[in-house]
């Protein structure tokens, strides 16, 4: 896990600025929610205040809420002492904290207002560090399956290269559209070519992947299978072209190919 | 499943019901029913219709900064399947609402404060204009306790009317 | 919902502009096209410097229509309006860029083509419920 610090200035600079605000606005969500039968509205905050509730300032500010020292020391033991703080949500960190973490809390409360800047200072060093889950762990699944696709994307150009066909280009188009994550494109230069590259493509994947395409498979002059997440373009010249998918896809990232780069038999 | 917001009244939209309107433009409308669709059709705004949820934080009759609005969010990143946190976030739901409620109860005493004597004065007004519809003015020169100085004592009467009307609300 | 003399819009650059429904194919018992079906047009109205010109007699998919659409999970989509993408014999998209939403279900119909040249799908993203966040909210067990 990645831990971020902050600048001292910046802090002290932040924490003036909220001070001179009433509302202290994780003070506020922080103790609102443990305490509920004390008052415990949001709804005083002013516009600017709660403005501030971004990204940076909560998370910034928070350590210096924290009397409880391991809390930041120590991200990785465990959740229940490591409040794992994310920039989304910023809100959930407070109460992540365990229930001893908050009857302390209660115990010392803070006043910010009576500090003066080097006891800020002080209390940066000695909290000013916090811990942030890296958004691309929660990810891994996704690509996990990123990678699958992407081997078979390459094992499908692979075979279309197989059969001479040319200018075979695979692009990462999972940003751009939602609905697949990757195109083959490759250009045949007869229709028997198109035919035979569509049947070798699809004994590949139902061998070595056990998928099989939905679309009709009738010789065309564009031939498409759609296998899902890969999706497989053999076109005409005439017809790559004119339909021009590579442009149309412009801001995808063209995948290289290993066996394209090896010394052409 | 995704449980979408109604565009028009800002309630919640679940899986079956309503109808979704898609502009040329590409813009996703959702609606929780008909009544919304219809509005949206008549091309009403919903921040100038009274029930609409937009209306209502607009003109400060609702809770509108809060904490635990949070969570209820949208996010386009897939959570991977984990019971803990699926546990977590069940409990964690309840107590959200249990919060939620209860601010929202707050807010809305707040709210209310001064009406009760803002009616009270009202109606104390209004007993002074028409006393006479209550009591005749002849009868009231013959007795003259029953004039204004005993205003009060019918007043509070009234009160305690209002307070078991405006503690039903409360507890419903 | 199109049935014969129904005008269309075109969504794409084919050149037609305004297509009349004359048929509906593949549809012996059925009298209304939906999004997804072929029907058979005639083009009423035509982009002149264009290769399609009027009364010229086209195919064309259904990729839009004001009749609410139904989808097995429940939803009920609406658009603007009745809207068609011009191909030839093979199923291939006669113009090469497609316009506004398309609904999902011509890629179920076999018109990935129409898909992979259409700038915006309309998506439906079925997640879990309980994505509320990304990282685990540990702690309330009190």
């Amino acid at each position: 896990m990645p831990t971020v610090s902050f600048h001292k200035r910046f802090f002290a600079f932040m924490s003036h600025f909220l001070v001179s605000h009433t509302n202290f606005i994780m003070a506020v969500a922080h103790h609102n929610f443990l305490s509920l039968g004390q008052q415990c509205t949001l709804t005083g905050l002013k516009p600017t205040a709660c403005h501030l509730r971004g990204e940076h300032l909560s998370w910034s500010m928070w350590p210096a809420f924290s009397p409880v020292k391991n809390t930041f020391r120590n991200p990785s033991v465990n959740n229940r002492d490591a409040p794992v703080v994310s920039k989304k949500c910023e809100l959930h960190k407070p109460r992540a904290k365990s229930k001893a973490d908050m009857e302390q809390e209660e115990d010392v409360d803070v006043d910010l207002s009576k500090l003066n800047d080097e006891e800020l200072d002080a209390l940066f060093n000695e909290y000013g560090e916090v811990v942030r889950s890296d958004g691309e762990s929660s990810s891994s699944l996704e690509v996990d399956e990123d990678a699958h696709s992407l081997a078979f994307a390459v094992a499908l150009a692979e075979a279309a290269y197989e059969v001479k066909a040319a200018e075979i280009k695979v692009l990462h188009v999972k940003p751009l559209v939602y609905w697949t994550r990757f195109f083959v494109i490759a250009t045949a230069f007869s229709r028997p070519q198109i035919d035979a590259m569509g049947k070798r493509m699809r004994d590949i994947a139902e061998e070595r992947f056990k998928k099989i395409p939905s679309g009709d498979l009738k010789p065309n002059s564009w031939m498409l299978l759609d296998y899902g997440d890969v999706v497989v373009h053999i076109f005409l010249p005439r017809e790559r072209t004119f339909y021009n998918l590579e442009e149309f896809y412009g801001n995808a990232a063209v995948i290289g190919l290993p066996f394209l780069s090896q010394v052409p038999r | 499943m995704r449980l979408e917001k109604c565009w028009f009244c800002s309630s919640t939209v679940y899986p079956g019901h309503g109808i979704m309107f898609v502009r040329n433009d590409a813009k996703v409308f959702r609606f929780c029913r008909s009544k919304c669709h219809k509005n949206f059709k008549m091309k009403r705004n919903p921040r100038k219709v009274k029930w609409t949820k937009s209306y209502r934080k607009l003109h400060g009759k609702e809770l509108t900064q809060d904490a635990t609005f949070e969570f209820e969010r949208k996010r386009n990143r897939p959570e991977r399947y984990d019971r803990n946190v699926v546990e977590n976030t069940l409990k964690a739901m309840k107590k959200i609402e249990e919060v939620r409620v209860q601010r929202e109860a707050k807010f809305w005493e707040k709210r209310m404060k001064g009406k009760k004597s803002k009616e009270r004065k009202e109606a104390a007004v209004e007993l002074g204009q028409a006393i006479h519809l209550v009591k005749a003015p002849l009868a009231m020169q013959a007795e003259p306790s029953l004039t204004l100085p005993k205003v009060p004592e019918k007043m509070k009467v009234k009160v305690s009317v209002s307070k078991q009307d405006e503690s039903q609300p409360m507890q419903g | 919902m199109i049935q014969p003399q129904t005008y269309l819009n075109v969504a794409d650059n084919s050149g037609a502009k305004k297509p009349m429904c004359i048929r509906i194919l593949k549809a012996s018992n059925r009298k209304y096209a939906n999004i997804g079906n072929v029907i058979v047009a005639v083009v009423k109205e035509a982009v002149s410097n264009m290769p399609l010109r009027k009364s010229e007699i086209v195919r064309a998919v259904v990729v839009r229509t004001c009749k609410e659409l139904k989808r097995d999970n429940g939803m009920i989509i609406q658009f603007d309006d009745n809207a068609a993408v011009v191909i030839n014999q093979e199923g291939n998209p006669k113009g090469t860029r497609v316009f506004g939403p398309v609904a999902r279900e011509s890629r179920e119909s076999n018109f990935t083509k129409i898909v992979s040249l259409a700038p915006e799908i309309l998506q439906i993203i079925i997640n879990l419920l309980f994505q509320i966040e990304n990282t685990p909210i540990n702690n309330w067990n009190d």
